[in-house]
């Protein structure tokens, strides 16, 4: 067991080059979020530590052993598939029992048991793929990954096939998981809410690059780059400052000395069930939204207000 | 198109494919020799049960099918999992062209490859050449019936299968295949199938002890009218037939 | 994974080489050279085959292949099309439709081609029937001609004709058909104008898909056509077997090889992986 390690990874597809020199470590025991919009890469650094493509430079090393070269079977490393690839002809157990097989394990049975208790699937065993709930599959294909004990597991956005209240279930279920068993998670997702609930740390990926590596807080609210600050939310750019909606009050009066103030117009009004959102325009032509709790007052089109924030929620960043 | 002249016209194009196949079984079971309806009798079938010489043809179509079968589905459908991710243009372009070569252009080219070949080695034609034929272009068919499958299957479920440990062949026996086994045995008979009626290519490869079912038929058809050969085609048709329905629904399962 | 799959494709690569693209070569080779005093191939080098190909005797063959294979063609796309646009539009019985249209077609090719000597030959039903309903008191030719051929063409290739088509008009957006109507176009222009243009690419396919076939046909024409309505296969078949010419079969060979090779290619370029 140990550090998972990139250093300097490349890899270039016919059109394009997809990864482009990225480094990073992932401390044993972390739950670590690869995080980037589809086409940003990230599919294919995680395939290059499951063995599934080679890089075309740089190295992978788990707990100071170089992976490069390994073909998958040979890797101390597992993952969940986005679609979870479950065998359609094997049973939920057999699909667990697979790996361990593999392996000659002795003791196969029991341990096939124990995950499926794990995974509270133990009634269902003797079930095909096909006749298995969303978050059935989800939870054996995880069962199956993690039976064979590896170093590092990889999940390629495993709760992207389920449906919105099941992901956010799965999602406590996820974290609550990996924080029993202590091994490295590698989580692939497009989905910034998704990250920022589970993850330990965070690296943001664009264009094959990383943008940002931080705790999910510093990637929130101190994001590195404009890209950074925009993927994980909205952002009211005035100039080179940038502020969250939810940061940014409204009121018709000037607020206290030591905001930033701004003196806009109310564009349009909008009720969004937990909050109401105000679009305003500043006399330079900024569009700026504020998204307030409800009971702060009543703003109509056309109406004079001032917009403002604290200072320390500003984020820097000069395009 | 008017609504009801659609319909009256798609009947008529049906009519037209399957009546005259009717036709010919229905005059199968005709006790006269002539066509024209005297009375239900199996006289032609009693016939046909009593030829030597048509039992030893049967025999030997099922033999070179059976043979051909084998062999073309084992290539392949290897060659269907060896072409489902790896870029092999020449053969893949190669197999379906020789879909599309004029049964006659394949025939006589064997034929010559044949002849020049037995310069070499003392071999005749016989029933060796005719099931090297038939494998030939039953591969093919093989390929496409297989690929259809591995197209609409997830390459994750072999990589899955690496992943937890598996080797390349254990993936291929323990994942793949399985998966694979009904478009395989669809692929199967439908070789059986191409390879049991096919008379042109045959025809041209064949030795004297090597005369196939499709070639006897073929002779007595020019031979005149004769109600022996209605009943012979009632058997194909219905044989091969249900080869094929059992085919179209492996690969729809 | 690489090593496994180029391992699987070896056989398949021995059977195409050997006894396939091998053959053809030998094809190649032999149409350039001379016709042996006893039938046999033999020296020296010559591209006399090919000039032959251009003598009047064999051109109205070839000709007549060419317009058989065309007439053919175009009466499988009048059948298949409306056929096609009726299966695509049926709903629950699609699959039933089509393997109606197929399961003939996988059957048995020879007897499929019988069943139409049953129908036309002299003593055959049609005639038979004629005769006994006294409406002729001689049987009608109506086998052993180029009518008897086409007919058979048609019959034995028709689905190739639908199976493109089908599928064409299958993904035809059926909002288009009726947004055409909305808009104020009457069956028939919505036919021409929205339909057709669409369909284009499966009717080409179909086309070449068909024509193909007729172009190469050898066993329609010799049972159906008798020795009176040659195609190019029967040539072909002949310069083999009785007129014992090998070097010129060959170069007749090579010639529809070539222009099958040639519809294909134009296809592919066209509606490029849309086939395969």
């Amino acid at each position: 067991m140990g550090d998972l390690s990139l250093d300097a990874i490349y890899k270039d597809f016919p059109s394009h080059r997809v990864v482009d020199g990225i480094s990073l470590t992932i401390p044993q025991g972390c739950f670590y979020s690869l995080l980037g919009p589809s086409g940003c890469g990230k599919t294919t650094t995680l395939r290059m530590i499951g063995g599934f493509d080679e890089p075309d430079r740089g190295t992978i090393q788990l707990g100071g052993r170089t992976l490069n070269g390994l073909r998958p079977y040979q890797r101390p490393v597992t993952t969940v598939f986005q679609n979870y690839a479950l065998f359609p002809h094997l049973t939920a157990a057999e699909n667990i029992a697979f790996g361990l097989e593999r392996r000659r394990d002795p003791d196969a049975a029991r341990k096939v048991q124990a995950a499926l208790d794990i995974v509270q699937l133990s009634a269902k065993a003797g079930r095909l793929p096909a006749q298995m709930s969303g978050g059935e599959r989800q939870r054996t294909a995880l069962a199956r990954a993690l039976v064979v004990e590896p170093e590092l597991l990889l999940l390629d956005e495993p709760l992207s096939a389920l449906d919105p209240k099941l992901r956010k279930q799965m999602r406590l279920e996820l974290k609550e998981l990996q924080a029993r068993i202590g091994i490295t998670f590698l989580f692939i997702t497009h989905d910034q809410e998704e990250a920022l609930s589970l993850s330990d740390q965070i690296a943001v990926m664009h264009k094959g690059r990383l943008e940002q590596i931080g705790t999910p807080q510093q990637i929130y609210l101190q994001p590195a780059t404009r890209f950074v600050a925009g993927f994980l939310g909205a952002v009211n750019w005035v100039g080179d400052v940038g502020v969250r909606p939810e940061l940014t009050r409204i009121s018709r009066e000037a607020p206290a000395p030591g905001a930033r103030v701004l003196e806009a117009t109310v564009n349009s009004s909008m009720f969004l069930g937990d909050c109401l959102q105000v679009e305003t325009r500043t006399p330079a032509g900024d569009h700026i939204i504020a998204q307030i709790a409800h009971g702060l007052g009543e703003f109509r089109r056309g109406d004079r207000v001032h917009v403002w924030w604290r200072p320390d929620d500003e984020m820097a960043l000069p395009q | 198109m008017k609504q009801r002249l659609l319909p009256l016209y798609v009947v008529s194009v049906y009519a037209f494919l399957h009546v005259p196949l009717l036709i010919l079984c229905a005059f199968s079971f005709n006790s006269s020799r002539f066509t024209v309806w005297e009375s239900f009798s199996l006289v032609w079938y009693r016939a046909m049960w009593n030829d030597a010489a048509l039992a030893e043809a049967t025999w030997n179509s099922l033999l070179i099918a059976l043979a051909s079968t084998v062999i073309a589905t084992a290539v392949g459908t290897l060659a269907a999992y060896g072409l489902w991710k790896k870029n092999a243009r020449l053969l893949a372009g190669s197999l379906y062209l020789s879909l599309v070569t004029p049964e006659i252009i394949t025939g006589i080219a064997l034929l010559a490859t044949f002849q020049w070949a037995f310069r070499y080695f003392q071999l005749q034609l016989g029933m060796h050449t005719v099931i090297l034929a038939h494998v030939t272009f039953s591969i093919a068919y093989v390929l496409l019936v297989v690929m259809v499958r591995l197209r609409t299957a997830d390459p994750a479920l072999e990589e899955a299968a690496l992943d937890l440990g598996a080797t390349e062949w254990q993936a291929f026996r323990l994942v793949t295949l399985p998966m694979l086994r009904p478009g395989i045995a669809a692929a199967a008979l439908l070789a059986f199938t191409v390879s049991f009626d096919d008379y042109v290519i045959t025809s041209l490869v064949a030795g004297v002890d090597s005369e196939t079912l499709p070639m006897m038929l073929y002779a007595m058809a020019r031979r005149g009218a004769n109600p022996v050969v209605s009943a012979i085609s009632t058997v194909i048709l219905v044989g091969l037939g249900a080869l094929i329905l059992a085919s179209e629904r492996l690969q729809k399962s | 994974m690489n090593r496994l799959r180029a391992l699987f494709l070896l056989p398949a690569w021995a059977f195409t080489l050997l006894l396939f693209l091998g053959p053809l070569l030998i094809i190649v080779a032999y149409s350039l050279r001379t016709k042996g005093v006893y039938g046999g191939v033999g020296p020296p080098w010559t591209l006399e085959n090919y000039v032959r190909l251009f003598d009047p005797l064999y051109g109205v063959i070839l000709l007549r292949s060419f317009l058989m294979a065309a007439v053919s063609t175009l009466g499988c796309l009048a059948l298949a099309f409306p056929l096609a646009y009726y299966i695509a539009r049926s709903g629950r019985r699609k699959t039933l439709l089509l393997n109606l249209v197929m399961l003939p077609f996988w059957t048995s090719f020879l007897v499929r081609t019988y069943a139409w000597m049953f129908l036309l030959r002299d003593t055959g039903l049609i005639n038979s029937a004629l005769l006994a309903a006294g409406l002729i008191t001689e049987p009608l030719p109506l086998l052993y001609n180029d009518g008897a051929v086409i007919v058979g063409l048609i019959y034995g290739y028709l689905p190739f004709a639908v199976l493109p088509l089908y599928s064409n008009l299958e993904r035809l957006d059926k909002s288009l058909l009726e947004a055409a109507a909305d808009l104020g176009a009457r069956p028939s222009q919505t036919l021409l104008h929205i339909v057709l243009p669409l369909t284009a690419p499966g009717l080409r396919a179909a086309g070449v898909l068909v024509f193909i076939p007729c172009l190469g046909a050898y066993l329609t024409p010799d049972l159906l056509g008798g020795g009176k309505s040659m195609m190019i296969g029967n040539l072909v078949q002949n310069q083999f077997t009785s007129a014992r010419d090998w070097p010129f079969g060959s170069a007749l060979s090579l010639a529809l090889m070539a222009i099958v090779m040639f519809l294909l290619w134009t296809l592919l370029r066209r509606d490029g992986g849309e086939m395969l």
